[in-house]
C-alpha cells in the first residue's frame, strides 16, 4: 500500500472528546516539533460547550513556514468514537489512522487506502494507574510517548516542556515523564517506522514567537497607552481581556504606591460596556472594549452616538461564526459590513484588519491613535482563528520615541491665547474639530456633548443646513482617514497576470500558500492585501490593473466584495468572490482549487513558464 | 485664529518598497525596473516583503514608503504669520516659511552617505512625511527627525518636527502681500 512518506511537512490532526485532556498534550506535541526549529501551525477546533463534545487540534508542520491550513490530513489520531467515521473519512489516501486498539473494531471501519497503526493505549494506561481520572490524562501523554518514538520527535525537548509546565508542582512532573516512557517504549518496541511522516531539527523558527493574537492585541494595547477597559464575556474575545488584566496587572502599576493605573470593569452586559468606553474616551482616557459579532449588535445604539457625537472609541471585534448565536466556537469574516455601518442613520466606521499576532498588537496600538485623530469609533476586525490559536510571527517591537496621538485637543493655555473653539467646527480641511477635555479650563472651551443634531458650536439644531454640515463633515473626516490607516500590500506574481486576488485578516496565510501553489501549474496572479477600511485608492487601481480580481473572504454574503463595491465604486463585475464559511480556517488547497477551476472556466490557457513575457 | 495640528502617520512594522507597474498585452506586472516603452507605468505604494524580517519604523509614528522623493507643497510668497508650540514663538515673516526647509531638504538624502536611514513620503496631495534616523556610530551621531508638513492651501502650512519623541508643532497662514 502506498504510504505517505514526508519529512518535516505535514498534518497531523488529534480527534478527541473535550474536557478529556487531550488539550494539554496534543498543545506539547506542536510545541516540542517548534523547538526542534521546525515551524507549526496549530489549530484548535473545539465546541462550545464545557465536556463532552468532539474537539479536534489540527498541526500544520511544515519547514516552509506556511502558517495556514493546508487541507487534508496525513496522520489521524483517532481518540473519539463518535466522530471515527469523518475523523476516517478526512485522511489522505496513503496517509495514516493511529487509534486505540484495546477494543478490537471490524475492518468494516477502516479504509483499505490507509495505513492503520493501533496501539492498546487504554490497556496500558489501565494497567499502569489505578485512578479513573490518571487513566484518562495520562493515556494521552503515553500516546505523546508513542508518537514521538514513531516520529522522531525529540523526548528531551518534551520533558524539558514537562519541567516548565510543573514548575513549582514537581509532583505531576515524575508521573507525566513516566507515562511518557511508557509511550516511548512501547512504540519501540512493536511500531518501528509504522508511520512515514518524521521530525528531523531544523533551523527555520528564526526569531519568530508564538503567540495567540489576542494576547498580542492586549499587549499592543497596554504599549497603545490603554488605560480603560470595559467588557463583558464573549467567545472568542475573552482572553482578551484577561489578557489585557495581566499584562496591566505586571506593567501597569505604580511602582511606588502599588496602585493600579488602570481601570477593567466586566459590566453587566455588552450595552453597558461600550457605554463606559464611551465615557472613558470623552473623558480623554484612552478605552476599548473586547467583544464578538453579537456584543457588536448590541452595542450598535453607543456605537452610533460615539460616531455622531465624536468621542473616541476602540473596539475590537474577534469575529466567530453568525448569525445570532451562530457557531460561537468557529471562525468566520462576517461582522465586515455591521462593523463598517454600525448603527442606524448615516454612519461609516474605521476597520483594520490583521493578519496575525503581529499585527494584532501594531493594529491594537494603532487603533488607540487612529480613535483620538479621528475622534471616532475604529474597530479592530481580528477573529477566532488568529485570536485563540497560536501562531507563529515576527517579533513584537516597539518605538520607545513613538509619541501617543491624542489627535487635536485644546488646552487650556491654546484657549486662553485666543484661539477660536467650535466644538463641530472644521477649521483646516480635514475634517476633524478640535475637542477639550471635560474641565480644560474654568470660562473657555465648554460644550455639550449630544447625539442630537447640531450646529458647528455645538448648540442643538435642527436647520438643515446645520445638520447637512456636520454630515458632509464627518464624512470628509472619513475619507481623511484613507491617508493614516495602513495601506494594502501588494504581492506581486512572478510573471505577467491578468489576475488579482484580494484577501484579508486571518486568509493571509492560507492565500501565501495558495499563490505558490498556483504559481508552480503556471497560474500567476497578483495579490493585494487589504488592511484597513476606509479603502486605499491603490486598491481601485489594482482592480482596474486587471481583467478578473478574486476576492477571497470567509463569510457567506461576499461582505468586502459588497463594501468594494459600495464604497470604492468598483464595477461588480471585475470582481469574482470566492466564498468559505464552514466555520473552520479557510485552507490553501480550497483557495487553489476555487481559482484553478475559475481560470480553467474562463479558458485561460495558463502561461508556460517558458514563454511568459 | 485657525490653527492647525498637524496629521499623524502611523507606525508600520512592514517596510514598503516602491514598484512600478506595468501592463504588457493586457497583463500586468508589478516590478522595480522601469517600464517597458508603450506601457502604462504608475509607481504602487506597498509590496509584501518577500520573507518576513526585522521590522524597521521611522521615529514618531511616520511612516517610510521608500517611494519617490516626494515635493514640498508650494506656498505662495507674502505675509506670513507663524506660531507654534515648543521653542516657536508667534512671529511674522515676509518672503516664505518653508524657505530653510526646502534647502534643509534636498540635503536630507546626504544622509544616508553618513549611514543614516531617510525616507520620505506623501501620503496625500499638499502632505509630505520625512524622517532621518542615524545611529549613535553614524558619522553624523545620533540624530531622530521626523517632519511632518501639511498644506492644503499655498496660503497655509502646518509643520510638525519630532525630535527625540518630542513633537514641535508650528503653523504659518498667509495674511496678505508684504
Amino acid at each position: 500500500m502506498k504510504r505517505i512518506e514526508a519529512t518535516n511537512d505535514f498534518v497531523v490532526k488529534f480527534a478527541n472528546v473535550n474536557g478529556s485532556g487531550s488539550a494539554s498534550a496534543n498543545e506539547l506535541f506542536a510545541r516540542a516539533i517548534l523547538r526542534m526549529g521546525i515551524p507549526v501551525s496549530p489549530r484548535n477546533i473545539f465546541p462550545s460547550n464545557i465536556q463532552g463534545l468532539p474537539t479536534w487540534y489540527e498541526v500544520r508542520v511544515t519547514e516552509k513556514g506556511w502558517l495556514g491550513r493546508r487541507g487534508g490530513v496525513d496522520l489521524m489520531v483517532a481518540m473519539n468514537p463518535q466522530t471515527w467515521a469523518q475523523d476516517v473519512k478526512e485522511v489522505e489516501p496513503g496517509g495514516y489512522l493511529f487509534y486505540d486498539n484495546t477494543k478490537v473494531l471490524p475492518p468494516s471501519k477502516f479504509r483499505d487506502d490507509i495505513n492503520v497503526v493501533g496501539m492498546p493505549l487504554t490497556e496500558i494506561s489501565n494497567s499502569t494507574y489505578s485512578v479513573p481520572r490518571e487513566r484518562q490524562l495520562f493515556k494521552n501523554i503515553i500516546c505523546l510517548g508513542a508518537l514521538a518514538g514513531i516520529m522522531d520527535i525529540e523526548p528531551g525537548l518534551i520533558a524539558e516542556l514537562f519541567g516548565e509546565q510543573y514548575k513549582g508542582k514537581e509532583k505531576l512532573l515524575k508521573p507525566n515523564l513516566n507515562a511518557l516512557q511508557l509511550g516511548l517504549n512501547y512504540s519501540k518496541e512493536f511500531l518501528k517506522d509504522a508511520i512515514g511522516l518524521k521530525c528531523k531539527r531544523a533551523y527555520a523558527v528564526g526569531d519568530q514567537i508564538f503567540m495567540e493574537g489576542n494576547a498580542a492585541a492586549a499587549l499592543g494595547l497596554v504599549y497603545g497607552g490603554a488605560t480603560v477597559c470595559a467588557w463583558y464575556p464573549i467567545t472568542p474575545s475573552s482572553s482578551l481581556a484577561e489578557a489585557f488584566t495581566a499584562y496591566c496587572s505586571k506593567l501597569r502599576k505604580d511602582p511606588v504606591s502599588g496602585k493600579n493605573k488602570f481601570a477593567i470593569v466586566q459590566a453587566e452586559d455588552e450595552l453597558a460596556s461600550i457605554g463606559i468606553v464611551t465615557g472613558a474616551g470623552w473623558n480623554g482616557a484612552r478605552a476599548f472594549t473586547a467583544t464578538s459579532g453579537p456584543g457588536i449588535s448590541l452595542m450598535s445604539e453607543f456605537i452610533g452616538l460615539a460616531y455622531f457625537a465624536e468621542i473616541p472609541a476602540t473596539i475590537i471585534d474577534v469575529q466567530r461564526g453568525g448569525p445570532s448565536t451562530g457557531m460561537p466556537t468557529r471562525t468566520q469574516q462576517s461582522d465586515v459590513l455591521a462593523c463598517a455601518y454600525a448603527s442606524h442613520g448615516d454612519t461609516k466606521h474605521i476597520l483594520l484588519f490583521p493578519e496575525d499576532p503581529h499585527e494584532c498588537f501594531t493594529m491594537a496600538a494603532d487603533c488607540l491613535d487612529l480613535a483620538e485623530r479621528l475622534q471616532t469609533p475604529v474597530f479592530l476586525m481580528t477573529d477566532l482563528d488568529i485570536g485563540m490559536n497560536h501562531r507563529l510571527c515576527q517579533p513584537l517591537k516597539w518605538d520607545d520615541s513613538r509619541a501617543y496621538d491624542r489627535g487635536k485637543v485644546m488646552t487650556a493655555e491654546m484657549l486662553d491665547s485666543g484661539l477660536e473653539f467650535a466644538r463641530y467646527k472644521d477649521l483646516d480641511g480635514d475634517g476633524i474639530p478640535f475637542r477639550t477635555y471635560p474641565g480644560t479650563h474654568e470660562t473657555k472651551g465648554a460644550y455639550f456633548t449630544r447625539g442630537t443634531s447640531k450646529n458647528p458650536s455645538a448648540i442643538y439644531s435642527e436647520a438643515g443646513p446645520d445638520y447637512q454640515y456636520n454630515m458632509q463633515r464627518l464624512l470628509k473626516k472619513h475619507d481623511f482617514a484613507k491617508t493614516l490607516v495602513p495601506k494594502p500590500l501588494l504581492t506581486a506574481a512572478k510573471e505577467p497576470a491578468r489576475f488579482g486576488v484580494i484577501y484579508y485578516g486571518s486568509t493571509s496565510p492560507s492565500m501565501s500558500e495558495a499563490l505558490e501553489s498556483l504559481a508552480s501549474s503556471a497560474i500567476f496572479i497578483n495579490a493585494l492585501r487589504v488592511r484597513a477600511f476606509p479603502f486605499a485608492d491603490e486598491i481601485q487601481d489594482f482592480v482596474h490593473s486587471h481583467s478578473k480580481v478574486f476576492v477571497i473572504e470567509q463569510n457567506r454574503d461576499a461582505q468586502l466584495k459588497t463594501l468594494l463595491v459600495n464604497e470604492a465604486g468598483i464595477n461588480p463585475a471585475s470582481l469574482i468572490s470566492i466564498l468559505h464559511y464552514d466555520g473552520t480556517p479557510i485552507t490553501a488547497r480550497f483557495i487553489t482549487k476555487e481559482i484553478s477551476e475559475i481560470v480553467a472556466a474562463l479558458n485561460v490557457r495558463p502561461i508556460k513558464k517558458d514563454k511568459a513575457a | 485664529m485657525k490653527r492647525c495640528f498637524l496629521l499623524f502617520a502611523l507606525v508600520l512594522s512592514q517596510p514598503a518598497l516602491a514598484m512600478n507597474k506595468c501592463i504588457v498585452n493586457g497583463k500586468t506586472v508589478y516590478q522595480e525596473a522601469a517600464c517597458p516603452q508603450g506601457s502604462v507605468q504608475k509607481p504602487i505604494a506597498e509590496r509584501v516583503q518577500p520573507a518576513p524580517g526585522a521590522a524597521t519604523s521611522g521615529p514618531a509614528g511616520v511612516k517610510a514608503t521608500g517611494g519617490p522623493w516626494p515635493k514640498l507643497p508650494e506656498l505662495q510668497p507674502g505675509q506670513w504669520a507663524i506660531e507654534g508650540n515648543g521653542e516657536s514663538r508667534p512671529s511674522s515673516t515676509c518672503g516664505h516659511p518653508l524657505q530653510s526647509l526646502y534647502t534643509e531638504y534636498d540635503q536630507f538624502t546626504k544622509l544616508r552617505e553618513h549611514g543614516c536611514k531617510v525616507d520620505a513620503s506623501s501620503p496625500r496631495q499638499g502632505s509630505v512625511q520625512i524622517w532621518a534616523d542615524c545611529p549613535a556610530d553614524s558619522k553624523v551621531g545620533e540624530v531622530k527627525v521626523a517632519i511632518v508638513v501639511v498644506s492644503p492651501n499655498p496660503q497655509y502650512v502646518s509643520v510638525q518636527y519630532t525630535r527625540k519623541g518630542r513633537p514641535e508643532i508650528w503653523s504659518a497662514k498667509r495674511m496678505g502681500d508684504c
